[in-house]
């Protein structure tokens, strides 16, 4: 072979030793993601003892009942509170449509576990309602009783701050996937009910399946709310094996059924989207609104209400009043600072690495056009759906071997760190690969071949046409990266150095030591920036030109 | 000596069932405009690919200027060919100016010597000197589809391939913008090969035709060879309705077997005392500059549909009955013998 030969889809046959050197920078670091997973799989060989045999016939039916439990509730309520609005959004032009439209979006700034403090009070409420119970069907009905209110404001509080997922993909596919269909069923005289139920479902299933599965991700990943209410799910099974029980062995065997549990939401999604046939095809139709006034829009206007109050608007409104409260006492702002600056200083390390790993990915394989690149960068996505606790179980044990070996004690000490970065660019990946592909995916290919044959190399190509249009793409991926890992709990929680605190980890410190009102300030910093990182997404779902 | 030289060349997807390409030789002279005309999938494009080194050969070997680009063994990357490439949907690229886009492959030549080539190139396609500093979004499509050819030119590539650069336009402007890039090809003298399935394009542009149909080189020759002597039925169809005729020559008996377009037929009043081929009119439509006349003929003893192009000075309706003959010397033969 006498010249460089890195072609779109042709490079595998014969590669030059610059598409091998391109084709590992690809590579390099989406297997970086698979080093957890397979540190657990290994550990989990190893013979579970006594205490797995304790987990097996005490605990492990609970927790997955429990857990089973909580994502259907979870998934049923994010579902009637997102399906609706969606309908109503994409068909009716009802008065406050147009805020709506990116403020239904909003509960996504809100992290469930800050949602679930500035409720924690309503179980208050409550206790009359036990006391009655208590006097009319004795102590056991009681304790269930104190139970279902505890579970009812956890799913409540998950469901709320987790349906804008279920929303966007759902509205999406109401007002341009399936515009065609239901202007045609609208024209054959079909009613809004069974034009909603007859065509609009059945064509959106492979969109809500999409929102579905990463509502399932989401709840089976907290950690914050289901701690919080006391409900015994298999995360706090994990971290409780672990961290209060010192058995890793155990912790790990658990996170593998958390990992089945994901990849059932996966293969749901991806079943799904097989039966793409469902789609009509008419991409970039939007469908025209239907005016809705009177008794009826103010109607549709309350329940496109509901879940903007129940998922941002009250937990909102009472975390300000709390912060006002505080305001006026004695705060330990320092604490809060510094626990804002390790957030700060994390997020914006992490997603950095996050948006250099997820270029070097996407952009070698279209420099090289390598096709093995393609599971390259699948590999990468897998980190999204692999359970917090696991990836934590993962880096953890990483971390603990390291620095068991010679000269590598140090690592106990500073790792910590290096470690969480780490479980954050392993969990966060996928948020930032997503946007640069997407960003790359729009640029034409015809671009980079017009380059090539212009004189310009592949890489140059890469710096000089596709770079200069893709950071849109890269800053929106930097961004959403940014925001997750500044919300982040679960992982932080566990593989944060002693006594570091970020501002997540600082507001569940302050709820656990009952300073709910002190924690209200934090929070706010929190949701604020959480609302930069919808930006991007809220442009994302009101593209549309009505 | 040839310029581009194509030797059976061949190419296979990998998830392809047949070859894209098969077994494809061809050769393009210095200064020569050669159109590749076919179908959607008859392969033009791929061998457009292979030529500009976006795609690799599986077997055969293409030379430009006596310099193997792609053979056993041998694969020029594209920025290494001297190619220039020219897409239907222009590919300027959006967050340069027009003198970004007309310099961009000008390597490293000094900031004097990139603003006099885009001058240049600029003057050559017909475009001010002031839209050197315009986006390519506020151009119109002509606008952008000069400021394509004007880039791929300014690297004086050793040949200029054209995939499709008309097709996204509107048909006048396709025309104009058709005639206005054979003259800017023919005033710096450039070697060129277009890629097209408007027949009209090829037939007015090219200095020579080559017809693909399902990966295979048909036909090649002058436009109108091509059109008026098509090998097979393929080419026939390709640039219009043709009739497939058994000609009898006045000049001795021979019967030769030919392919004749509507136009070189006559519609004539029926006459009793010569053997002509004649029938029923089954549709007429009027095609602008004449009446698309279709017959229902017999011809060597079977009824075959014959298509006439009619411009004499009465109108012809269905129903009647009419006697076919060419406008040469040539008749049709109807197999029985004179009266």
């Amino acid at each position: 072979m006498s010249e460089i030969m890195n072609l779109p889809g042709d490079a595998t046959s014969k590669k030059g030793w610059s598409v091998r050197a391109g084709a590992l920078l690809g590579w390099v670091p989406a297997l970086l993601v698979a080093l957890p997973i397979g540190m657990v799989l290994i550990r989990a060989m190893e013979p579970g003892g006594d205490a797995w045999d304790h987990m097996v016939s005490n605990l492990l039916w609970s927790y997955m009942w429990q857990t089973g439990l909580l994502v259907f509730l979870v998934l049923a309520l994010a579902l009637l509170l997102g399906v609706p609005a969606a309908w109503w959004m994409a068909t009716c032009q009802f008065p406050g449509r147009a805020v709506l439209r990116w403020a239904l979006v909003l509960p996504l700034a809100m992290p469930a576990f800050v949602a679930a403090l500035a409720y924690s009070d309503v179980t208050q409420s409550f206790i009359p309602a036990y006391i009655w119970v208590r006097n009319t069907f004795g102590l056991q009905y009681f304790l269930l009783a104190q139970q279902m209110g505890k579970w009812l404001v956890a799913v409540v509080v998950l469901g709320a701050t987790l349906y804008p997922y279920i929303f966007l993909t759902a509205y999406a596919s109401f007002s341009r996937q399936a515009a065609a269909p239901l202007e045609a069923a609208r024209m054959l005289g079909v009613g809004p009910w069974k034009i909603f139920l007859r065509v609009a479902l059945p064509m959106a299933r492979p969109a809500l399946a999409a929102g579905a599965s990463l509502v399932v991700f989401e709840t089976i990943n907290d950690y914050g709310v289901t701690h919080f209410f006391g409900i015994q799910s298999l995360t706090v099974g994990v971290f409780r094996a672990w961290l209060s029980e010192g058995h890793l062995h155990v912790a790990i065997r658990l996170a593998l059924f958390l990992l089945v549990l994901a990849v059932g939401g996966v293969m749901l999604e991806k079943g799904q989207r097989g039966s793409r046939g469902f789609e009509s095809g008419s991409g970039d139709q939007f469908l025209t609104p239907r005016p809705t006034t009177g008794m009826r829009g103010l109607l549709v206007l309350c329940g496109c209400l509901v879940p903007l109050l129940v998922g941002f608007l009250i937990p909102g409104w009472k975390l300000v009043i709390w912060a006002r409260d505080t305001l006026g006492e004695t705060f330990g702002w320092q604490a809060t600072l510094r626990a804002a600056w390790h957030s700060f200083s994390l997020a914006g390390t992490a997603s950095l690495l996050i948006v250099l790993a997820a270029l070097m990915i996407v952009a070698s394989r279209r420099a090289l056009g390598v096709k093995s690149l393609r599971w390259a960068q699948q590999l990468g996505l897998l980190g999204y759906a692999i359970p917090s606790a696991l990836v934590a179980v993962g880096v953890g044990t990483m971390i603990s071997q390291a620095a068991a070996a010679p000269n590598f004690a140090w690592m106990a000490l500073s790792a910590s760190v290096t470690g969480l970065v780490f479980a954050y660019y392993t969990r966060f990946l996928a948020v930032g690969i997503q946007p640069v592909d997407a960003g790359f995916r729009r640029i034409s290919g015809s671009l980079h071949e017009v380059s090539r044959t212009l004189g310009v190399g592949p890489w140059q190509t890469i710096w000089r046409v596709d770079l200069p249009l893709v950071w849109p793409s890269l800053l929106a991926g930097a961004t959403l990266a940014f925001v997750d890992i500044f919300k982040e709990l679960t992982l932080t929680l566990v593989l944060r150095p002693f006594d570091f605190e970020t501002l997540a980890t600082h507001i569940v410190r302050l709820t656990d030591e009952s300073r709910i009102p002190e924690a209200s300030i934090p929070s706010l910093i929190l949701v604020t920036l959480s609302l930069i990182g919808l930006i991007p997404l809220t442009h994302l779902s009101t593209k549309s030109p009505r | 000596m040839s310029l581009l030289e194509v030797q059976h060349v061949s190419k296979t997807y990998a998830r392809g069932d047949r070859p894209a390409v098969h077994d494809v030789s061809f050769t393009v002279q210095p200064g020569e405009f050669i159109s590749l005309v076919g179908e959607s999938g008859s392969g033009k494009t791929t061998l457009l690919r292979l030529i500009a080194g976006l795609e690799m050969t599986n077997t055969g070997s293409i030379s430009l200027d006596g310099r193997q680009l792609a053979g056993q063994g041998v694969h020029v990357a594209p920025e290494k060919r001297g190619v220039g490439l020219v897409f239907q949907h222009h590919a300027l690229f959006p967050h340069l100016t027009v003198a970004g886009n007309v310099s961009f492959g000008l390597g490293k030549a000094s900031a004097s010597a990139r603003l006099r080539r885009v001058s240049e190139m600029l003057e050559l396609v017909g475009l001010p000197e002031a839209y050197s500093r315009r986006y390519p979004h506020e151009l119109s499509g002509g606008e952008r589809q000069r400021v394509a050819l004007a880039r791929a030119l300014a690297i004086n590539p050793g040949v200029l391939l054209l995939d499709e650069p008309f097709s996204s336009l509107d048909p006048l402007l396709r025309e104009s913008l058709r005639d206005e890039t054979r003259r800017v090809l023919k005033a710096c003298s450039a070697t060129a090969i277009l890629v097209t399935h408007h027949t009209r394009d090829a037939l007015a542009v090219s200095d020579r035709i080559a017809v693909m149909h399902l990966g295979v080189l048909e036909q090649e020759g002058a436009p109108e060879d091509v059109y008026h002597h098509p090998v097979n039925g393929y080419v026939a169809s390709l640039f219009g309705p043709c009739n497939f005729l058994t000609l009898e020559e006045t000049t001795d008996v021979n019967h030769r077997q030919k392919w004749v377009r509507p136009d070189e037929l006559q519609l004539a009043s029926l006459d009793q005392n010569r053997v002509v081929m004649s029938g029923r009119v089954t549709q007429v439509t009027y095609g602008g500059g004449c009446q698309d006349v279709t017959l229902l003929c017999e011809h060597l003893g079977e009824k075959r549909e014959i298509k006439v192009c009619h411009k004499g000075n009465w109108a012809v309706k269905e129903g009647e009955s009419w006697a076919v003959t060419t406008k040469t010397d040539g008749r049709i033969g109807t197999g029985r013998e004179a009266s």
